[in-house]
């Protein structure tokens, strides 16, 4: 990629100088320096900063706090909540900083825990060679079979959220002809011993990880590059940012994350099924997730998925029928869609930052139905 | 040779109830530009009307239809003031969420009210015979019920002051504007009419599937094949795409597998968007 104008900022908040203006001219208003924007440290830095920090003591101390405190049932719980955070912020480099709706990330996901499940299952390694393997393994499936996508980024809007639709369905209605262990799937070898907090503090690092990593692509060329393309398509392509290679680049990322989420899942449950891992609702989810806590943003996928979390736990305690919940959340839905575009981030600095103009998502001009 | 009329009778069957939920599907997007995951919702909720006014109130099941109708009418309306307009600037990720929540919701409120069971209207047995071969008289019904909606539909458009409203919408929502068209107004009418079709398909759902909460939403599938065939928002190519999906699902199902019926529309949406990716007939309307 050749140094075109509009990342000529790409230095970020280390040259203040020149960033706002940068910022200013080469973005709409809506992609200003935010909450995992480029400027990750923001203009008003120490408030900023603050907030950040408070954020990240609160997480931390909460993540402490599950296994010392909260016994087995909180446990299981919040894994499955940093399962939900992974695969969010995996959806979020795709959908969120690139604007390509994925609505089939559930196929990673299984393939993810596919790969995983089956290494661990077959082949007899040490643990602590064992783990990652299976987790590269399930990060290098997914990011090869989000090839089956390309076609899709020739095709505009819609289009490309219903292709990779029908791929996650593909695999739900066919992975029991072709993946090892048919329609019963496979049961995986426990790696863990019973009563261990090994296997939290595994999927905490590497939560914590994922979204290292998430921001760490937010901030280089290729995360430039995916916001230009979120923006305008055309005008990214006519400033020289290959925008073909940086949607495949970003979903293969994208779907490698969404992989390790499969694959603790299948590290820390005892069977891999078809209809469970290809759930059409884990494409879904991830969605909402990052639509609640800010799309595009690194800490709304975060935030969105540990509410989430705690927000399904609660209402299972309150109802056993599921037909109420699901009108919770179809209802929460709707709320969030009509009065909360841009999630509770959004939220948050529209508070945190009087100044600023209350601003929506705009459509984007490659989705807009009448050019 | 019998088997494959049959299977054709089948295909028949399939194709018009695909007819129902994809015209609609196309007509909401092309007017609105929104891509509506809760049609096939709106069937499901229709269907189970038409289950109780046939199970408990004795009514017959084409009465039952003429039920539906009004029920979705308020429904849609409620759709349209309540989720459409509001996120009609929101991205089309607000959007595609808005109606993912009202899927959700009439899911939910399905469940609630008639529970998650599998429930079945009593079966019309009454059949034609024609050299071996079986034609239901539900069957006639509904290709007779899909033929009249969809002369009433090609009429409306176009030989309607509110047909032509909406077909100048759906090209260009400004300049339709900029031509004094109440575009507010051509949008609800197309919500209204799609909610029409889908009490048609509600019907065909009830006479012809056992009913549970997520019947509609598995069928919203099915109807984004069509429309990727078709191209999104082109809806004599969505009546063509849906004879195709219908045909091609029944022969599988008898020649091939019939457990990887489920897997052809998705299967026809990855050559299709492979082949053309603006898919067979790209992007006209009405």
């Amino acid at each position: 990629m050749a140094a075109a104008p509009g990342s000529a900022s790409g230095v970020g908040a280390s040259t203040p100088d020149i960033a706002p203006r940068a910022a200013a001219s080469a973005q709409p208003a809506h992609e200003q320096p935010g909450w995992g924007g480029r400027g990750w440290f923001p203009r008003s830095q120490a408030a900023r900063a603050t907030s950040l920090s408070a954020a990240v003591v609160l997480l931390a101390l909460g993540a402490v706090a599950v296994p010392v405190l909260g016994g087995p049932y909180y446990e299981a719980l919040a894994i499955s909540a940093l399962i939900l955070v992974i695969l969010a912020t995996g959806w979020n480099v795709i959908g969120g900083y690139g604007g390509q709706l994925s609505f089939g990330h559930a196929a990673f996901y299984g393939l993810g825990a596919y790969a995983a499940g089956w290494f661990v299952t077959e082949v007899s390694l040490p643990l602590a060679v064992a783990l990652p393997c299976a987790i590269l393994l399930a990060m290098a499936v997914a990011a090869l079979s989000s090839v089956l996508v390309i076609p899709g980024f020739r095709s505009r809007g819609p289009y490309f959220a219903i292709l990779t639709l029908a791929v996650a369905e593909s695999f739900l209605l066919l992975g029991q002809y072709f993946l090892p262990g048919g329609q019963s799937g496979i049961f995986v070898t426990p790696v863990f011993g019973r009563g261990e907090n090994l296997p939290y503090w595994l999927v905490l690092g590497i939560t914590l990880a994922a979204v290292a990593a998430s921001a760490l692509v937010l901030r280089s060329r290729l995360g430039s590059g995916l916001r230009a393309v979120r923006s305008d398509l055309a005008a990214a392509a006519s400033v020289g940012v290959p925008t073909l290679r940086v949607r495949v680049a970003g979903f293969a990322i994208s779907a490698a994350i969404a992989g390790v989420a499969g694959a603790l899942y299948a590290l820390t449950q005892a069977l891999v099924n078809p209809t469970t891992v290809f759930d059409p609702s884990l494409s879904v989810v991830p969605v909402l997730l990052v639509t609640l806590g800010g799309t595009g943003t690194v800490l709304g996928p975060v935030l969105g998925a540990l509410l989430w979390a705690v927000l399904n736990d609660a209402l299972s305690n309150i109802t056993t029928n599921t037909g109420y919940s699901t009108i919770v959340y179809g209802g929460l839905l709707v709320l969030l869609a009509v009065f909360l575009p841009n999630g509770l981030l959004g939220l948050v600095r529209k508070y945190a930052r009087p100044g600023a103009k209350p601003h929506r998502v705009p459509a984007r001009s490659d989705v807009e139905p009448r050019p | 040779m019998t088997v494959f009329l049959q299977t054709l009778v089948t295909g028949t069957g399939i194709a018009a109830l695909y007819v129902m939920l994809s015209i609609g599907v196309a007509l909401i997007f092309g007017v609105l530009g929104l891509v509506n995951f809760a049609q096939g919702d709106f069937m499901t909720v229709a269907a189970y009307v038409g289950f109780t006014a046939v199970t408990s109130w004795k009514l017959g099941s084409l009465t039952a239809m003429v039920l539906m109708i009004p029920v979705l009418l308020v429904l849609g309306t409620a759709f349209f003031y309540g989720v459409v307009v509001p996120t009609r600037r929101h991205s089309s990720e607000s959007q595609f969420i808005a109606t993912f929540g009202v899927a959700f919701i009439l899911q939910g409120l399905v469940q609630v009210v008639w529970t998650a069971n599998p429930v079945s209207v009593p079966r019309s047995v009454g059949a034609v015979q024609i050299g071996g071969v079986t034609i239901p008289h539900i069957l006639l019904i509904q290709v007779a019920i899909t033929a009249v909606l969809l002369s009433a539909l090609w009429l409306f458009l176009s030989r309607t002051k509110s047909g032509r409203a909406i077909r100048a919408t759906a090209v260009d929502q400004t300049a339709a504007e900029l031509m004094g068209i109440n575009t507010r107004r051509a949008q609800l009418i197309a919500v209204l009419v799609s909610c029409v079709l889908s009490a048609a398909g509600g019907y065909m759902i009830m006479t012809t599937y056992v009913l549970n909460p997520t019947i509609g939403f598995s069928l919203i599938f099915s109807a984004f094949a069509v429309v990727v065939m078709a191209g999104l928002g082109s809806l004599g190519g969505a009546v063509v795409a849906s004879v195709v999906l219908g045909f091609g699902t029944a022969f599988i199902g008898t020649y091939v597998n019939s457990s990887v019926t489920d897997a052809v529309p998705f299967l026809i949406i990855l050559a299709v968007l492979v082949l053309r990716p603006a898919g067979l007939r790209g992007k006209s309307f009405a």
